[in-house]
């Protein structure tokens, strides 16, 4: 009989040590039957509603309506503007919409935001996990508070060309694609089609100041900003990596797009454009001219041009994703969409209908592999894959307003540059008027 | 212990046989009864006022009212958009035929003349810009009946126009863009094109644009319409369209122009405040079959605190009762209601339904199962604790009186409640007066005892005297019998005894107060017939038990007759009686 007793107790120890054990490894904040909703403001497809609604969408039918996890896309943005609106937000601006419960962010939103209001996402992702994603972009999203940015896709610049077009100009003029590879050879390129399209621009540049902190970096070799993240005019280095482009901006040459580079190829306006990888989503297949006649695109996707110094370096941009800091439950159902949207295969294919690079390691050695939707997204992932290859990737540092300086500048630029052209035409120095705009730019504080 | 504590007590415990309901238990039922006809009272009360929670019911209401919030929301925001759309009608065609008159143009004139085209549209883009900021919608188009190239192989299907847009989200930064027209023209108004801008319109996606251009003799408040939701090509949009004709005042068809409602937009500007957690709302065109809806024909939302989530494909309803429909189809079943809505003549019917979580729906009915059965679980335990805790609280001074009773040899309990210490002075008086009284008459008994005893000594005495001589006598008979002779001296004998027996008389005269004998003999004259009949029993030698069955009364009430025959005749005892009245006869016998 007391063995019996000592069995069924033994028993009942076991039983309720297992169930503490199993109930402690599940234990969550998420409950199916009474979903929480997450607010997500993101920059992916601000016009065209593309991929990361449609991630969303699988999410909450799948592992969202497993777990109780709702997101709802509230603001689809930009990333020059989202960092100003979620500062609105949290300050509660008349007219600001409610702060979003996850958002892409840059590192410098985190201190714009305070990175102690963010979620660390350390605290629900172990070390293992973040092993599978690349170490530089992990490291990229760091803070004082954590790991505040979580990495999810990043961008680099290329040269987004109109093949038709190109194909034309090449044979009249003899110019190749192999002639853009080099900032002179662009510049000659340019030159050359200026002069045969009768006086159109060849190329509208989205984020024109950081070509020119690329040539400054290939030429000095080191970080040249100064303490306020601007840069330093009594450098002759500066302004002569700054005359190289003002130059044939000057000429109308080239041009500030107005936005984004993508429409004035897409108008026919001009020959190609520099822009985010990124905005590979954007291009039309055809290009439309002011008399309604249109044209197939053949867009063709080139490395950016280089300076030709002996260390070149690409651009390497990108928001992550951030949590603003509100329940233990929205911070759990976030950390489990992030970990969700950076699955490999999944990070992957974002990465590749948006035309980012993917931050999960597994997913570089697929993508070599991988099935492109068409011709233009393999020339894209071609150009990247040349451009990581032969260059170094550099993250521009963080600084408090450096978005509203190079605002202010290409407003500037763009209220500038028509005239400019105008005069270049009409016989003035072309150094002259470049040195306008230095004296421009010089102007920024 | 006294007789009528004993008595209460065997009372009591009589009653707490098993055989019979204790006080306990019997006020305790008593309790439990009255609690039931409360609760019951209670309960028929809550059922005729109509205040029992009805899931289905409360469901409905929430969702109905939830509905008809939603159906003014859409009714005046269509008709303000309606009225809007009909004002931007009436304000482009002045513009354009003010353009033309002008420059001396004809409509007609416009075609393939891209810049007449491009001042046109420079001319209306102020205004729809004004409009737009101005009305709540996510864009504004003007499409005109003529093209820049009617050469183009789909110069047909093309027409020239502006549509402006924004993206649809609430938020402070949303910047308008140009989805179609003049890209140059917009951007000298800080109007940037859409990453898929196109330079004109392909009607070939509206039909409602050849529809309208048939109809351009009727007013346009009467034949304005809503396209049904469409994608904007080469992009992900989903919108609708207020198309209203624009008519020339020569009739000349203009074109049509009106506002967009995007999927965003709506998802944004209707999301409903409630009460009611997960909510959906729907807006579709009415669909062909009865029972099913198909979520991807029209708009859906949730509410103002963030949750939306839009059911997936179609779902297939089934009546639940109550009003209620159940619609299955997507991942996540739900439970709602639907209704009808008109928004303009020239379209059908649109379908409003809102959708909770099936989820939501049983777990609320759970809870409410559970709340209902834990409420009156607690009255039930509250009501039977009660009842038992008042039932003994009420009881146990009286029980532990009784015990007091039960223990004590003397009534001198107390207690608080005054009817019980009433009971117990009312028992101790009775108790004292029961003493006095059974003391009273076993003094009387023990003296009635005694004198009978005396008495009965001194007749049988007399008997035993009297038996002497009736001896005597009859051997003097004998011996005058017996012999002649001896007749004298028998003769002599009895008169001897005769002396005898006259001595014995006198003596005993002699023994008696002659004024007490008086007072005797003239009492006897006093007596009741009752006395007097006891009295001659006396005489006749009954004992007072005898005499108490002759005449069939308690033997008390024949001692009660002796006080009131002792009185009256002035003697104290019966022996004192049965002398005076042997005297008495002795008189009356010599008197003859």
């Amino acid at each position: 009989m007391q063995k019996l007793l000592t069995l069924l107790l033994s028993l009942l120890l076991l039983t309720s040590l297992v169930g503490c054990l199993a109930g402690c490894g599940e234990q969550t904040t998420l409950d199916p039957n009474n979903p929480v909703t997450l607010s997500f403001w993101h920059v992916y497809g601000e016009q065209a509603d593309a991929p990361m609604n449609r991630l969303v969408a699988e999410f909450n039918a799948s592992v969202g309506l497993e777990k109780g996890i709702v997101v709802n896309v509230t603001n689809v943005t930009n990333t020059s503007k989202i960092g100003g609106q979620l500062k609105s937000a949290m300050d509660g601006e008349p007219g600001a919409p409610e702060m979003p419960d996850i958002f892409s962010s840059h590192t410098s939103h985190a201190g714009l935001l305070g990175a102690e209001n963010l979620v660390d996402w350390n605290t629900w992702f172990t070390e293992k996990e973040l092993k599978k994603y690349v170490p530089e972009f992990v490291e990229s999203g760091m803070t004082d508070a954590g790991l505040s940015i979580f990495p999810l896709s990043k961008s680099s610049y290329a040269l987004f060309l109109n093949g038709t077009q190109f194909a034309r100009f090449s044979a009249d003029t003899g110019v190749t694609y192999d002639d853009l590879a080099t900032w002179e050879g662009f510049f000659a390129a340019a030159a050359k089609y200026y002069e045969w399209s009768g006086g159109k621009t060849f190329c509208a540049m989205d984020y024109l100041i950081r070509h020119v902190e690329l040539d400054l970096q290939s030429k000095k070799g080191s970080p040249f900003f100064l303490d306020d993240g601007w840069f330093d005019f009594d450098d002759s280095a500066v302004y002569d990596s700054w005359m190289m482009f003002a130059e044939p901006l000057s000429k109308g040459h080239i041009a500030v797009s107005e936005q984004y580079s993508n429409t004035h190829v897409t108008t026919g306006e001009m020959l190609c454009g520099i822009g985010s990888t990124a905005s590979i989503t954007y291009f039309s297949d055809t290009v439309t001219y002011p008399d309604n006649t249109t044209e197939p695109m053949d867009l063709h996707i080139l490395p950016l041009p280089m300076s030709g110094s002996e260390i070149e370096y690409i651009p390497q941009s990108g928001v992550g994703i951030a949590s603003y800091q509100t329940t233990e439950q929205k911070a759990e159902a976030a950390s489990v969409f992030v970990r969700w949207l950076t699955e490999g295969k999944r990070n992957l294919d974002f990465a590749v209908q948006t035309g980012y690079m993917p931050v999960c390691t597994d997913a570089y050695q697929e993508i070599k592999s991988y099935e492109y939707p068409n011709d233009a997204y393999a020339s894209l992932f071609d150009a990247i894959f040349t451009m990581r290859e032969k260059y170094t990737a550099v993250s521009r540092p963080d600084f408090d307003g450096y978005y509203a300086k190079t605002n202010t500048l290409y407003d500037g630029l763009r209220q500038m540059q028509g005239a400019l052209a105008d005069r270049a035409d009409a016989g003035e120095d072309a150094k002259t008027l470049a040195e306008e705009t230095w004296e421009f730019f010089k102007s920024i504080e | 212990m006294n007789n009528i504590a004993k008595f209460v007590y065997e009372a009591v415990s009589r009653s707490s046989t098993p055989s019979r309901w204790s006080l306990k238990r019997r006020l305790f039922s008593y309790m439990m009864l009255l609690v039931c006809l409360l609760l019951l009272f209670l309960v028929t009360a809550l059922f005729l006022t109509d205040q029992f929670d009805n899931i289905e019911e409360n469901t409905y209401d929430a969702l109905e009212m939830q509905i008809k919030v939603f159906e003014k929301d859409i009714t005046d925001h269509f008709d303000t958009i309606a009225a809007a759309g009909i004002s931007l009608s009436q304000t482009v065609t002045e513009l354009v035929e003010d353009y033309l008159t002008e420059h001396d143009l004809r409509f007609s004139d416009l075609t393939d003349n891209a810049d007449a085209i491009a001042q046109l549209q420079s001319t209306l883009l102020k205004p729809m810009l004004q409009q737009l900021s101005q009305e709540n919608c996510s864009g504004i188009y003007v499409l005109l009946d003529t093209t820049v190239n009617s050469s183009l192989a789909h110069a047909a299907s093309s027409r020239t126009g502006i549509y402006l847009q924004t993206n649809g989200y609430k938020s402070s930064y949303n910047p308008i863009v140009l989805l179609r027209g003049n890209a140059e023209v917009s951007r000298e108004n800080d109007i940037m094109p859409h990453r898929k801008w196109t330079l004109e319109f392909d009607i070939s996606h509206l039909p409602e644009f050849e529809t309208l251009s048939q109809h351009t003799a009727l007013p346009i408040t009467k034949t304005f319409c809503f396209t049904d939701l469409m994608t904007i090509p080469r992009t992900e949009m989903r919108v609708m369209l207020l198309c209203v004709p624009m008519i020339g005042t020569d009739g000349t068809f203009l074109g049509i122009c009106g506002f967009e409602i995007s999927e965003n937009y709506f998802a944004s500007y209707y999301a409903q405040p409630t009460k009611v957690d997960h909510l959906t709302y729907l807006f579709l065109p009415s669909p062909s079959e009865k029972d099913s809806i198909d979520i991807t024909s029209g708009f859906s939302c949730g509410d103002t605190d963030g949750y939306y989530r839009a059911p997936q494909g179609t779902l297939t309803s089934h009546a639940e009762g109550h009003g209620l429909y159940s619609f299955h189809g997507d991942a996540i079943p739900y439970l709602g209601i639907t209704g009808q809505i008109t928004l303009s003549p020239n379209n059908p019917a649109y379908t409003l339904g809102v959708l909770m979580r099936k989820a939501d729906y049983d777990l609320e009915k759970r809870t409410e199962t559970i709340k209902n059965v834990s409420l009156w679980s607690v009255l039930l335990i509250a009501a039977v604790g009660s009842s038992y805790y008042f039932s003994r609280r009420f009881l146990s001074p009286i029980l532990h009186s009784l015990e007091q009773l039960k223990t004590e040899e003397e009534v001198t309990a107390f207690s608080n409640i005054p009817e019980i210490a009433d009971l117990f002075e009312f028992l101790s008086e009775k108790d004292r007066m029961h003493e006095e009284s059974m003391t009273e008459l076993a003094e009387e008994k023990q003296t009635a005892e005694s004198e009978k005893e005396s008495l009965l000594q001194k007749y049988e005495r007399v008997q035993l005297e009297y038996l002497e001589t009736q001896r005597k006598l009859r051997d003097a008979e004998h011996s005058l019998n017996e012999t002649q002779e001896e007749h004298k001296s028998t003769q002599t004998e009895f008169e001897k005894a005769q002396l005898e027996l006259q001595r014995l008389a006198y003596s005993r005269q002699a023994e008696i107060d002659p004024d007490a004998y008086i007072q005797f003999l003239d009492g006897i004259e006093t007596l009741t017939p009752t006395e007097r009949k006891i009295f001659n029993y006396y005489l006749d030698g009954l004992n007072v038990k005898e005499i108490a069955e002759t005449i069939s009364v308690k033997e008390s009430t024949v001692y009660s007759h002796n006080k009131n025959i002792y009185s009256k005749l002035g003697i104290n005892s019966l022996k004192q009686l049965l002398r005076y009245s042997a005297l008495m006869r002795q008189q009356e016998k010599e008197r003859g």
